[in-house]
């Protein structure tokens, strides 16, 4: 089963080709992260995958209804925008909205997707707060718990942990992995290799429009790639922890 | 917090006393009881008169134009996620103000009472079918206001001009006058005319709750979801020139009802904007009964425009707002 599947994808924004014949395939239980420089066409891509933009080529969510599609595919943008001081409980049961028939209750697997999610994002503590009232990070991890009561088999998500502080940021890779084992497949944009590095199942480069490297981790990160398209050089191990990346120094173009 | 149904409750039985009290206040001294028996009357009397053909229609339209600008003020802010948007911002309630101002200097209104109406309803239909030109079935938010805030420009130039041209200072007072928004000397013709309108209006806006509440999370957000974004935005563009376009045809510009009444009325429905809709229609309906009841206490003899008195309220008490809120106690 293929829970994604992009072929030939390209986009044209503002006369410049943003992502140039991008194919992936994605099946269940994979965390994928999705990197590259500032520019590279990550958010791009994802958005046109999901059918928000104009694109040329395949992908398999856009033959699909808008309603089908909520239930396929949760996405997570990097722009977090939430417009009133609503409740974080309320915001959150809006990723029910494409499981529950308009004007209808809430129904017993929306209330445990929906506790499930808010204990997994760490935001039961602020369930009756209005959401003016939280911080940056606080509020990224309102709209994480609203992706994840969702609880569709695909996630993408633009740089969900760029906010958060370190512990909330290894929470929310330490979630989308749980999500990954349970048959989910999360596809995220990051630029902290080194968290790219230590919890994603595979790494999808991308440079310039193009994917140039997809594969595990300590194939896609090597002193070479990171030369050639982040111009930097980094520290790279190979430990029991996992694989460790520490980017060093700038080198010369 | 106070629980949303009783909330509704509450505001229902608002409008309900403002429409009696709308009912039983008039330069015609007449009994609680009197007015009461004459409403259901059959018989051709002058009380019947009063009660049955000015009063009624008058208080029926306070009733239904507080509604429409409540609900579409609400459904717009909502749309836009804008505090300070409001029904006016879409360009049909001047477009229709210039029909109905057309109708009088061309003096087809003195003619023909019910051209004045029908040509501000015109005027909507057209601004809309502008409006709608100009964004196109894949147009964003951002051309639909700025093609609003346009027509809305081009329809005031146009006002204007015809003030400027008016030869006759009677007539371009009679369009001073019109513009200034009021409910006086309105029928059960006007009633049968705009409520049609409204009521489709209503319709639209009142199935909007969902895909509002889900674009709190931004459009990107929302179309995910799967709001269809281009349906809602239709919706949101008929439903708010159907109903506010018949308002403005039957009682002129009011301004600041459908800014004040959303933004007072969202601390209360916790900011959700699908339960805002309702709230908003009915608190639109009392505040624009009370005004109307207002304009005939303040000054008997020469009645204050109801759009005056909207205007004059409406303005200081939102400046209270912006001020509360600045101070961080809402």
């Amino acid at each position: 089963m293929t829970l994604l599947d992009i072929k030939g994808l390209s986009v044209r924004l503002g006369g410049r080709t943003v992502v140039d014949d991008v194919g992936i395939s994605v099946r269940p239980g994979e965390c994928i992260g999705l990197i590259g420089p500032n520019g590279a066409g990550k958010s791009t891509l994802m958005r046109a995958a999901l059918g928000l933009i104009p694109f040329t080529g395949h992908s398999n969510l856009t033959k699909l209804s808008p309603h089908a599609r909520a239930l396929a595919a949760a996405w997570l943008p990097q722009q977090r925008e939430i417009a009133w001081g609503m409740a974080v409980e309320e915001l959150v049961k809006l990723g029910r909205l494409p499981h529950r028939r308009p004007g209808a209750p809430l129904s017993d697997a929306d209330r445990i997707a929906i506790t499930e999610a808010m204990r997994a994002a760490d935001v039961t503590v602020l369930s009756d707060r209005s959401a003016s009232s939280l911080s940056g990070g606080e509020q990224a991890r309102v709209l994480l718990a609203r992706v994840l009561a969702q609880n569709a088999p695909l996630t993408l998500a633009d740089e969900p942990i760029a906010a958060l502080d370190p512990a909330h940021q290894i929470a929310t890779m330490e979630i989308f992995v749980a999500r990954a084992q349970q048959g989910h497949t999360v596809v995220t944009a990051l630029h902290d290799l080194g968290l790219a590095a230590r919890w994603c199942t595979r790494l999808i480069l991308m440079d310039q429009g193009r994917v140039v490297a997809d594969g595990a981790p300590a194939e896609v990160l090597t002193p070479d790639r990171l030369r050639a398209i982040y111009g930097i050089t980094a520290h790279v191990a190979d430990t029991p922890d996992g694989l460790i990346i520490l980017p060093l120094s700038r080198c010369a173009p | 917090m106070i629980p949303y149904p009783v909330l509704i409750t509450q505001l229902a039985l608002l409008v309900a006393v403002l429409f009696l009290t709308s009912l039983l206040v008039g330069p015609a001294a007449i009994s609680v009881r009197d007015s009461i028996v004459a409403l259901f009357s059959g018989e051709a009397d002058p009380l019947v008169l009063v009660m049955q053909e000015i009063r009624l229609p008058r208080a029926i339209l306070g009733a239904m134009i507080g509604a429409s600008l409540g609900l579409s003020g609400a459904a717009l802010q909502g749309f836009l996620r804008n505090p300070l948007a409001e029904p006016g911002l879409i360009g049909v309630s001047s477009s229709a103000a210039l029909g109905a101002v057309l109708a009088i200097y061309t003096g087809l209104a003195a003619l023909l009472p019910l051209a004045l109406p029908l040509a501000a309803l015109a005027g909507a239909v057209i601004a809309v079918l502008i409006l709608l030109a100009l964004t196109g079935p894949r147009g964003d938010t951002l051309t639909l206001i700025l093609a609003g805030v346009a027509l809305s420009a081009l329809a005031g130039a146009l006002t204007s001009l015809i003030l400027n041209l008016s030869s006759n200072p009677f007539a371009a007072l009679e369009i001073v006058f019109w513009l200034l928004g009021a409910l006086t000397d309105r029928s059960m013709t006007h009633v049968w005319l705009a409520a049609p309108f409204m009521l489709v209006g209503w319709a639209l806006l009142a199935g909007l709750g969902r895909g509002l509440d889900a674009l709190t999370l931004g459009e990107e957000a929302s179309a995910s979801l799967g709001i269809r974004l281009n349906r809602l935005r239709l919706a949101v563009v008929l439903g708010t020139a159907a109903s506010v376009g018949a308002a403005t045809a039957v009682a002129g510009a009011i301004g600041f009802v459908g800014l004040v009444v959303p933004h007072l009325l969202r601390p209360f429905v916790g900011a959700r904007p699908s339960r805002l809709l309702l709230a908003s229609a009915l608190g639109g309906a009392a505040m624009l009964l009370a005004a109307d009841v207002a304009v005939r206490v303040i000054t008997p003899g020469q009645e204050l425009k109801l759009g005056v008195l909207t205007a004059l309220v409406g303005a200081p008490f939102f400046l209270w707002l912006i001020l509360k809120r600045r101070g961080g106690l809402t």
